[in-house]
């Protein structure tokens, strides 16, 4: 680490990174070493509601998987599985201070040891399991959630929206329960896709570059199998009992963009 | 019985699933199963709810009647022989396709398939097992299956079916004898506790034999593994509310040795499909009911008290190993001199509260006869079970809340599993005070009258009953009001708001929600 990176008292060095875990525990690592100088330091995200502050120092860190993969192994091992797993979930969430979060709840672990999980009323841990709760109970609903349909030539794809990265949890799961199938399940908000080729392993792709919404929406048609659902969705509710706010407190809206049922 | 035209399979989901949606039960837990080559589908132990009805209830399963016609009279029943409805039935075939094109798309995570006693029970349970099988064998499906068991069905039909199903439940209905008697005069007590026990039975041989007989079927302790204790001589059983779960029309009762029933081993070898084959090709084999069975009663049809039903449900998860009991408040659809007139409003609040109760008595330690006795058989429409149960015993408060154990914590109201769960861990390491509890999570606004936290109270208060009653009703109002009139913050299964047991609606029973996790 390059020496004039430490500064006076008032100015703190600031690590921006990417949006995903690689990029968080990437910068994770570099924070975690710079911090071993004694000082300390702060991460942020990069992106929309990133805004520069006169006082703070600035310093870009490169998505480095093999870091980011050290970084994690770190965690398992100086504090334990559980920490690995809340730090690694609450990467996942979509909280601006995601990253700094991670990076403080990792040096008090560090410091601590595997005790650190239990000391729920200390800000630095709360705050890592709060977003870990967060991420993993969206990525839950999404199992649930997400809808497929089948293409004509058998590919089953879904479109779905999340506000947490889910895909990295919900693939697995798809993979296992329908390894037979050449499924894709396509997050329109981070522009990325898991891609599962039947009886293959499922693997990331980035859909950035252009053409990938125009290929899916020429391909998006309307199925007997929808109007069926449908038609069972509607005839399962008791009229008696009809409580559509209860039913927005369990499904709220937005997470019906994409559901099969509610699309007309 | 009418002619059957070929209906459209679009008409038939309608009639179908109509006849269908009075069943509470929507849940498809309590078994982990991994997918596996060339097959589709998997079971995951907490459950997975896929959409939400208009009446708020979780969609998890495709649920249908296999028919809605019915030789039986069941007069609370919108199926019943004496009413003029549209009547229809599914092929197996159509309820595979259903289910196999439905599962694709991740609509469903299984079936659950019940039926109307079309010409007899076993004819009946027959043709259930006959769809059941063509799924598991020539579909390879190795999704989520819930299915009915019929009263009155061979038990040697209900063992075959039981080798395909996750889950089974046969539904009491109606929590005494007498009331069964008047409603479904076609049914006897009998009929129904009988399967129930040949499946409690199955369920439990399965145990021992997986467990080469070493453990017996119940593991101990009341809390934390979620069961209640070990209580079995509960009035419900032995006599108690005229019969409790002992049909008063029968010889004998229902006795621990009333019925001989075919060992589940006895029974020849099914020949496996393309799904279970591969389970016995990794050295797995069927398993009989491997989810475990539930119940359901009806409630307000008739007269009994909350105390009655409640005792029942607790006989019933005592006695029958059950699962799960489901409340299914009233809807009036036939017009009868025995019950409530049509139109006449589901008893919400009165569901609610039976929900609380089931929780505290699966979850929380409680017995049926600390929340309620025969001079107050009914909940409290101000206050839930639990904070009704703790102004009454105020002698038991305040709790501290760095030395109370886990048992005793979890009798304080405001604190749920997950609150107590980490009050545990968090005081290992300091003296927790109030601030600190709020950063955890935990809610204090109904809490903070019956914890201290190192010897100080929250805010002073009086200890007193009608005072702390008065605060919390007051809290309760106008939750209460929603729930019957229908609101945002009545929640059918989660009881978020009430206990805080923030869980998935659908997570029920999943030890590793309540023990492994934050
Ligand atoms: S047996 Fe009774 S409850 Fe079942 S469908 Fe027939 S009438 Fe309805």
């Amino acid at each position: 680490m390059n020496e004039n990176l430490h500064g006076g008292p008032d100015t703190v060095l600031t690590f921006t990174c990417g949006p995903e875990p690689e990029d968080i525990f990437s910068a994770v690592y570099e924070a975690c070493l710079f911090s071993m100088s004694g000082e300390g330091a702060a991460l942020e995200i990069e992106g929309e509601n990133f805004q520069p502050s006169l006082f703070a120092r600035y310093l870009h860190v490169d998505r480095d998987e093999k870091k980011a993969r050290q970084m994690l192994e770190m965690v398992r091992r100086r504090i334990s599985e559980e920490a690995c797993l809340g730090a690694y979930r609450a990467s996942l969430s979509f909280a601006q201070d995601r990253a700094d979060a991670v990076y403080r709840f990792v040096l008090r672990g560090f410091r601590v040891g595997r005790g650190v999980t239990d000391r729920l009323q200390d800000t630095a841990v709360c705050r890592v399991f709060e977003l870990a709760r967060k991420a993993a109970n969206e990525s839950h609903l999404f199992l649930g959630f997400t809808r497929f349909a089948a293409w004509d030539n058998g590919v089953l794809f879904a479109r779905i929206a999340p506000k947490c990265h889910v895909l990295p949890v919900i693939a697995p799961h798809f993979a296992g329960r329908m390894p037979g199938e050449n499924w894709l399940i396509y997050d329109e908000n981070r522009r990325k896709a898991a891609v599962h080729p039947a009886g293959g392993p499922w693997y990331m792709m980035d859909t950035v570059e252009s053409g990938w919404e125009e290929m899916i929406r020429g391909r998006e048609t309307k199925e007997e199998w929808d109007a069926l659902w449908r038609t069972f969705v509607q005839h399962i509710a008791i009229e008696p009992r009809t409580n559509p706010k209860l039913q927005r407190g369990l499904l709220p809206l937005w997470y019906r963009k994409n559901m099969t049922e509610f699309l007309r | 019985m009418l002619v059957e035209k070929e209906l459209p399979l679009q008409r038939k989901l309608e009639i179908l699933s109509d006849a269908a949606k009075y069943d509470a039960a929507c849940t498809s837990s309590g078994v982990d199963r991994q997918g596996a080559a060339h097959a589709l589908g998997s079971a995951a132990a907490c459950g997975i709810c896929h959409s939400f009805a208009a009446d708020g209830r979780c969609i998890s399963l495709l649920k249908i009647l296999m028919t809605n016609e019915c030789v039986y009279d069941c007069r609370y029943c919108i199926n019943r022989r004496s009413n003029d409805v549209e009547r229809a039935s599914f092929a197996p075939e159509e309820i595979c396709t259903l289910t196999m094109e439905f599962y694709r798309r991740n609509y469903i995570e299984g079936l659950f398939l019940s039926s109307g006693v079309a010409v007899s029970p076993d004819a009946t349970m027959e043709r259930i097992y006959e769809a059941l099988s063509l799924l598991r064998r020539k579909y390879g499906f190795r999704g989520y299956i819930h299915v009915k068991g019929i009263p009155g069905a061979s038990p040697e039909l209900i063992e075959r079916v039981g080798y395909l199903a996750d889950r089974m439940s046969v539904n009491l209905e109606l929590p005494t004898a007498q009331g069964l008697k008047s409603l479904a005069p076609h049914k006897s007590r009998r009929s129904i506790l009988m399967p129930m026990r040949q499946i409690q039975r199955g369920i439990c041989e399965e145990r021992l034999l997986l467990t080469d007989g070493r453990a017996s079927g119940r593991i101990p302790g009341r809390i934390e593994d979620g069961r209640p204790g070990e209580h079995w001589n509960s009035p419900a059983l032995t006599g108690g509310f005229g019969g409790g779960l002992r049909d008063s029309g029968q010889k004998g009762g229902f006795g621990e040795t009333a019925f001989q029933l075919p060992s589940v081993s006895s029974l020849p070898p099914l020949e496996a499909g393309p799904g279970l084959r591969r389970d016995l090709a990794k050295g797995e084999r069927p398993r009989f009911v491997p989810a475990g069975q539930s119940t359901q009663m009806i409630i307000g049809a008739t007269p009994e008290t909350d105390y009655q039903i409640l005792s029942v449900a607790e006989a019933l998860y005592q006695k029958f190993d059950l699962k799960r009991v489901f409340y299914s408040a009233y809807v009036g659809l036939n017009d009868d001199s025995l019950l409530p007139a049509v139109g006449t409003r589901p008893p919400l609040l009165r569901e609610h509260r039976l929900y609380q109760a089931d929780w505290l008595l699966r979850f929380y330690g409680f017995e049926a006869g600390e929340l309620l006795d025969e001079n107050r058989p009914n909940f409290n429409v101000l206050l839930d079970p639990k904070c009704d149960w703790a102004v009454r015993h105020l002698e038991c408060f305040p709790v501290e809340v760095n030395r109370a154990d886990y048992g005793t914590l979890l009798r304080v109201p405001g604190i749920g599993v997950k609150s107590a769960r980490r009050i545990i861990r968090a005081r290992r390491s300091a003296c927790l005070d109030f601030p600190d509890l709020k950063k955890m999570g935990v809610v204090l606004k109904r809490a903070h009258y019956f914890i201290t936290c190192a010897g100080k109270m929250y805010r002073p208060v009086r200890l007193e009953e009608s005072f702390i009653a008065g605060c919390l009703a007051d809290q309760n109002r106008k939750k209460n009001w929603r729930v019957e009139h229908g609101g945002e913050d009545y929640r059918q299964l989660s009881l978020f708001d009430d206990m805080h047991l923030d869980m998935v609606p659908t997570v029920e029973d999943c030890r590793s929600s309540l023990t492994g996790q934050l």
